[in-house]
């Protein structure tokens, strides 16, 4: 039998291995600075995240695809920008972006008419995907709605300057570089290629999938890589890769682009974009001009092998440097219901020619109404301090491509609460907006309901784009999981799932029907790159680990090397 | 007071708490950097506090319960490859008879008993401080110790008497 004493002593012992004061303020150190260089790039991203939440509160859904799919012209190498009038004593210059040529050509799959490209220096991804279920390119999804090819539902390329090397999630911490488990010789149209093999929520360069790829070195150096997926995100079988990689030339072809500026400062004349069409979201069409040799969508994490504080064992992972994105002048278009607009917070309007651009210089972004439900949304670097005539002419030299048909999100049932509300406060110096009052949700509440919790998220934005903005994408990522469940789709929630399906999927779990859900409130954060929601999921069948009605069940969100946000892991606790 | 301010004052005592709540260094340094992380974002509020540390040790103890109830930690970390193990994982308790295995039998106690025991005999805080940092009744600290205590076979009557003269032990010390 022990003594009191005994236990004293022990747990004396165990204060003398803590972790030293140096560790701590260095880790700290690193995880302030990870969270302050994203809050530039995320306010941006978070008015247009928050705009997808009001478009899609709205109730539109995929049906105006087809409303408005009776042949949209083909898009162009370059968009075309309108001549903007230089401000007095401005700090732009005019640009003219440049079109973008792929060193290969290839034949898409039966069925993937859709198209997603992205470039940034030393990397070019171009995606083909089934646009009657994808409303965001390669991570397509529509719940209940089948692909029109059950085995392919997107493919595609990836050209890079050196060798990619894949990261994956494990344990639900930030990723880490895969091992690759196989790597095998195969002949694929002729290419002297591999077959490689990761485990399966690897991902590669621009968060794409690399559990399986086909790879090979082009003529002029570079590497390319072929990828194929599932409805389900799974990979598909060898076979369909290799025709797919086969089908692939290198004849140099020229991508379209879906967005244009016509200005930019000094300097960032070097692009970096993404294009989708014929669908888009907020990753469909933006476009970064940045110093030389800086890539904006870079992830933010390092890894190398040894004992690390955050990372897998084996792994440290760290937190590099500044956002890169900070360094650039951003344009990106989203849709948004016109009357919604104006719940996006307190700008300045400020009219350039025919178009009124709603500013706000602390924040160093401007929007302007591109027609048809069209938002575009420009920021530049804070350090460049431009004035609001100049953030004004920089958004209104934007376009889209009128080629591109635009296509909502499905909206996500959010409960915004008022402990949210002081959450958002608390992480912004300048939340000013008073906390929402609490409304009940679900099934019930209907579209007033999702798009009051829209109109909450866009004040959010308004009041701390940083937080709000992160959480949107997160909150889209989350009901679309949540959504696709309950319908019984679980096809479509693999989409946002990628953690193991035993780490709390509810489509593992057999005979439990999600009947109903509620987001209560906002994450915690325990880092910036994740997110832990609690919600109120009403259950039956879920046996006697989990009774017939209502459950608090926590969802751990981390956002990939991509920028984009995925379901990790959940369980009955945070 | 400042953050910085804050951490030179009470930094090397919550690096302790942590070591001693979590049970192992490597965990103790994830859980205080998260908690503080959190708590910089906040510090306008928690800065105006009349106790700032109270706030910020309740949220390295939240922080700790928060990780031992995510369903990873409790299935996947058990094994470094982040695979469930193929069998059961052996009663810690197996054998022990000792204070020398103190240190396992604390390692196995559930989350709430163990962050418990540690507020009660690292801390000395009473029931209701207790309580109110876990979030739970008075009575069930109460239980929640007795239980901790019997894991631990650490004798109950030597706990009744320290709890009739119990000394305050500074945090740290």
């Amino acid at each position: 039998m022990n003594t009191v004493t005994d236990l004293r002593a022990e747990l004396r012992t165990l204060a003398e291995h803590a972790p030293s004061d140096a560790e701590i303020r260095s880790t700290l150190a690193g995880l302030r600075s990870a969270r302050s260089k994203r809050r530039r790039m995320t306010a941006l991203i978070g008015v247009a995240a928050a705009v997808i939440l009001v478009a899609g509160g709205a109730g539109i859904t995929g049906a105006v695809l087809s409303q408005r799919s009776a042949g949209p012209a083909a898009p162009s190498p370059v968009v075309s920008v309108p001549d903007v009038p230089l401000p007095a004593d401005t700090k732009l210059i005019r640009h003219h972006l440049q079109p973008v040529v792929s060193p290969v050509t290839a034949i898409p799959p039966d069925g993937l008419t859709g198209r997603m490209w992205l470039s940034s220096p030393g990397r070019l991804a171009v995606s083909f995907f089934d646009p009657t279920t994808a409303s965001d390119g390669w991570t397509s999804y529509t719940p209940g709605k089948p692909s029109a090819s059950p085995r392919l539902a997107a493919a595609g390329y990836l050209v890079t300057d050196s060798r990619d090397q894949p990261t994956v999630l494990l344990g639900g911490r930030a990723p880490a570089a895969a091992p690759l488990t196989d790597l095998t010789p195969v002949a694929a149209g002729g290419h002297d290629a591999m077959l490689e093999t990761a485990p399966s929520t690897s991902t590669g360069a621009f968060g794409l999938p690399a559990a399986q790829r086909i790879s090979w070195r082009l003529s002029d150096g570079r590497w390319i890589y072929i990828w194929a997926s599932g409805p389900s995100g799974d990979p598909v079988d060898t076979a369909t890769l290799k025709d797919f990689a086969a089908s692939i030339r290198e004849v140099p072809t020229t991508l379209n682009r879906t967005i244009g500026i016509g200005l930019t400062m000094p300097g960032l004349t070097f692009d970096s974009s993404m294009n989708s069409w014929p669908a888009i979201t907020y990753t469909g069409a933006t476009v970064f001009l940045c110093p030389a040799g800086v890539d904006p969508m870079a992830t933010t994490y390092s890894t190398s092998s040894g004992s690390g504080s955050s990372g897998p064992a084996g792994t440290t992972t760290t937190y590099t440097g500044d956002d890169p994105a900070t360094t650039c002048v951003t344009a990106t278009a989203i849709n948004v219901p016109a009357q919604q607009r104006e719940s996006l917070g307190a700008t300045q309007a400020v009219r350039v020619k025919d178009t009124v651009a709603h500013v706000d210089v602390d924040k160093s972004v401007a929007w302007v109404d591109l027609g048809n439900g069209v938002t575009g949304i420009v920021g530049a670097p804070p350090s460049a301090h431009l004035s609001a005539a100049d953030l004004a002419a920089l958004a209104a030299s934007v376009r889209l491509s009128p080629a591109v048909t635009v296509l909502p999100l499905p909206s996500p049932q959010v409960h915004v609460t008022a402990e949210t509300a002081v959450e958002t406060a608390v992480s912004s110096s300048a939340a000013t907006a008073p906390p929402p009052a609490s409304r009940p949700t679900g099934t019930d509440a209907g579209e007033s309901d999702r798009a009051e919790a829209a109109r909450s998220s866009a004040a959010s934005a308004a009041s701390s784009a940083a937080t709000a903005g992160a959480r949107a994408l997160q909150l889209t990522v989350l009901g679309g999981y949540l959504d696709a469940v309950k319908s019984g789709d679980c096809a479509a929630a693999a989409q946002f799932f990628i953690g193991k399906p035993y780490n709390g999927d509810l489509c593992h779990m057999p005979g439990l029907r999600l009947l109903d859900y509620r987001i209560d409130g906002g994450p915690a954060t325990p880092s910036p790159d994740e997110a832990d929601f609690a919600v109120t999921i009403t259950i039956t069948g879920g046996g006697e680990t989990m009774p017939d009605g209502d459950l608090t069940w926590f969802f751990d969100l981390h956002r990939q090397p991509g920028g984009d946000w995925r379901i990790t892991g959940a369980g009955s606790g945070p | 007071m400042t953050f910085e301010e804050f951490l030179d004052a009470e930094l090397a005592g919550l690096r302790r708490y942590a070591a001693v709540l979590t049970g192992d260094p490597q965990r103790a340094h994830d859980v205080l950097a998260d908690a503080l992380l959190r708590a910089h974002t906040g510090w306008s509020r928690i800065g105006r506090m009349e106790f700032p540390l109270a706030y910020v040790r309740r949220m390295v103890t939240s922080t700790f319960l928060s990780e031992r109830r995510r369903w990873s930690v409790r299935m996947i970390r058990v094994s470094s490859s982040g695979e469930l193990p193929d069998a059961a994982m052996p009663d810690p308790t197996d054998g022990v008879d000792d204070r020398g295995q103190l240190h396992h039998l604390l390692a196995g106690l559930p989350s709430r008993q163990r962050a418990a025991v540690v507020l009660r005999y690292y801390l000395d805080l009473p029931d209701a401080e207790i309580a109110a940092e876990l979030g739970i009744t008075r009575a069930a600290v109460r239980t929640a110790i007795s239980r901790g205590l019997a894991a631990l076979r650490v004798s109950a009557a030597e706990e009744q008497a320290a709890s009739a003269v119990r000394p305050r032990i500074q945090e740290g010390s």
